[in-house]
């Protein structure tokens, strides 16, 4: 940080991110196919659990786990199973949220359980999450017992994260929760979103690369305040990206989910307003209408909900940088230390 | 103004932190700063990415920074309700840091069984529970049942000349004496990749795990001669505080990483 309180950011910035993210995300594609072309595997298991993975997500989680580890002076060899399972259960994760949520596009697609219904979709999102654990475990190989032991646990725990944090927001949902904060929507993201997304794969790394020496605890504010910033980021995306977004525009709105931005909403709208977004909220899917969203999306506007969630990101990146050189400062300059300064600031930039 | 006399800075303009949290991170490309809400046009911050610059602390910007604290207050809580779980187990986070040492030490004292005993019972369970569970458990089982991978196999050092394989059965790489110079009790890990030329090995120096520590920097590789086992030498400076240092090894001609090393300095 220098004086005058700003963050230098490098010549690269940018263009660090998506070149490292290709790069590393072309490793672990080359893993995951192994696992996803299991012989003795029937087609209605084998194309619909490699259609996610295969519809080209940006390979954010592995590129930081293989990048955390590179960074602390491992072979990204050391970390390529790892990354491929974070990208398997996240992909299992995908699956069953979208059923979970009756989402209706995933990477610029149709979702799964509308391609091929619910029960087919539901057992390829298991398949996959069954499928994570075969790296892990062919990480004894390579990192020894002890070490793969210390990953599976961290694996474990991220997955109990994940679904805490997503049976809140289910919750928050089925019982038409209103009198929410934005502690408890980063409460919710912190579980449902930034273990998953950075926190883990971070860890993960770490641990690798100093063969289970460091303690992790020290990087979560990091992964936290990063992945935060990308939550917000994608639920800012959901009502303002372009085409390239690949989800259902205003999804978040007909699907009721707690966003920041509609917190701020309830928080800003008048008494007779909060009612009418309260009934909208307690109506199901199916019974809310193209009028109702779009008065919900005119309300936004009004009120500065998007500009107030953008800013939060914001604040929240910039924390994140501060956490970085902090937690960061000491290790050699490398490429992979200026991809994971850099990640704050491309999760708010992204499109 | 005599020889004598106290010299006295002017007192500084600013008092307090730059706390323009929302545009910390302004993107390069993004708009100026917004108005804020009331419609009188008045800027919320000018803090940018690019340059130093004054900020303002409107309300907006306060409302921003709450948000900043309540993120923290938020994870703390979280780490700390961890750590309390973690207690509750038995098994506090300094036990968990030691968790890789121990796994060090059990290979040692009972091989690669004992090593395994957790994971193995872990792997029972697994089978009764995902029993029946489809192609997927059976590749599962498929890499489990697979031989270990012959590769790293991590040398150990202690205080004086010494080293010793973590696991024997891993394929050996190349045969360092570790020779460890420290006041206090130190051990060096040194994790090669196979093939490694000893002869062309650097590290860029041992940084500590908490920031603001200086690293370890008078660590040599030093190739043997005939017939000699090539040399580690580390020194651990007497001001180097307990806890533990790592570094990558590149080789020098390609700048390829070859390995890691770290060091535990003890009490």
């Amino acid at each position: 940080m220098n004086e005058g309180g700003t963050i230098a950011v490098g010549r690269e910035s940018g263009r660090l991110a998506p070149a490292l993210m290709a790069e590393y995300g072309g490793l672990t594609r080359a893993a995951l196919d192994r696992y996803l072309d299991r012989r003795g595997i029937c087609d209605f298991l084998r194309d619909l659990a490699s259609d996610y993975p295969r519809r080209g997500g940006r390979m954010m989680r592995p590129a930081i786990c293989i990048a955390a580890a590179r960074a602390f002076g491992a072979h990204p060899e050391d970390a390529v199973a790892t990354a491929a399972a974070i990208e398997l259960l996240h992909n299992a994760l995908l699956v069953h949220d979208d059923i979970e949520d009756a989402s209706l596009e995933r990477r610029g697609r149709p979702t799964l359980h509308r391609l091929h219904g619910v029960p087919l979709a539901l057992n390829a999102g298991d398949a996959l999450a069954l499928m994570s654990l075969t790296p892990l475990f062919e990480n004894r190989a390579r990192l020894g017992m002890a070490l793969t032991m210390r990953l599976l646990e961290e694996t474990a725990r991220t997955a109990a994260e994940c679904a805490d944090g997503q049976a809140l927001e289910l919750g928050w949902r089925d019982r038409n929760v209103l009198d929410l904060a934005p502690a408890d929507y980063l409460e919710m993201a912190l579980k449902k979103t930034c273990w998953l997304a950075v926190i883990h794969p971070l860890r993960a790394g770490v641990l690798i690369a100093t063969r289970g020496a460091a303690d992790p605890d020290v990087y979560v504010r990091f992964g936290f305040l990063a992945g935060a910033a990308f939550q917000i980021q994608d639920d800012l995306l959901n009502l303002v990206g372009n085409e390239s977004y690949g989800k259902e525009r205003d999804g978040d709105l007909w699907e009721g989910k707690r966003t920041l931005i509609l917190i701020r909403l309830l928080a800003s709208a008048t008494a007779a307003e909060r009612e009418r977004i309260a009934a909208v909220l307690a109506s199901s899917r199916e019974r809310r209408t193209e009028a109702d969203v779009r008065w919900m999306r005119r309300l936004i506007d009004r009120y500065g909900c998007i500009d107030y969630a953008r800013r939060v990101a914001h604040g929240l990146a910039g924390a994140a940088l501060h956490e970085f050189s902090r937690q960061f400062a000491e290790l050699p300059d490398s490429r992979d230390k200026r991809f994971l300064e850099e990640l704050p600031r491309w999760v708010i930039e992204r499109a | 103004m005599s020889a004598n006399d106290r010299f006295r800075r002017p007192d500084p303009v600013r008092a307090a932190p730059l706390r323009a949290w929302s545009t910390l991170v302004r993107p390069g490309g993004a708009p100026e700063p917004e108005n804020d809400h009331s419609g009188n046009g008045r800027r919320v911050s000018n803090v940018s990415v690019d340059g130093g610059a004054s900020a303002s602390t409107s309300a907006p910007d306060a409302e921003i920074a709450d948000a900043v604290a309540t993120a923290y207050r938020v994870v703390d809580r979280h780490l700390s309700a961890g750590r309390e779980a973690a207690r509750a187990l038995g098994r506090t986070s300094a036990e968990a840091e030691g968790a890789a040492a121990r796994g060090v030490d059990r290979a040692d004292n009972g091989g690669f069984a004992a090593l395994g005993a957790g994971l193995e019972e872990m792997i029972g369970e697994a089978a009764r529970a995902f029993a029946g569970m489809m192609p997927a458990f059976a590749a599962m089982m498929d890499a489990l049942a697979r031989p270990p991978y012959a590769g790293f196999g991590a040398l150990i050092g202690e205080n004086g000349i010494s080293s010793f394989r973590q696991n024997p059965e891993a394929a050996p790489g190349p045969n360092f004496a570790i020779e460890v110079a420290s006041v206090r009790p130190a051990r060096v890990m040194l994790d090669l990749a196979p093939g490694a030329d000893p002869a062309t090995l650097v590290t860029t120096g041992l940084h500590a795990m908490e920031a603001g520590r200086p690293p370890i920097t008078e660590v040599a590789f030093i190739p043997g001669g005939v017939g000699e086992r090539p040399v580690l030498s580390v020194r651990v400076p007497v001001t180097a505080a307990p806890g533990i240092y790592a570094g990558a090894i590149v080789d020098r001609k390609n700048g390829e990483p070859q390995g890691a090393l770290s060091v535990k300095v003890g009490e």
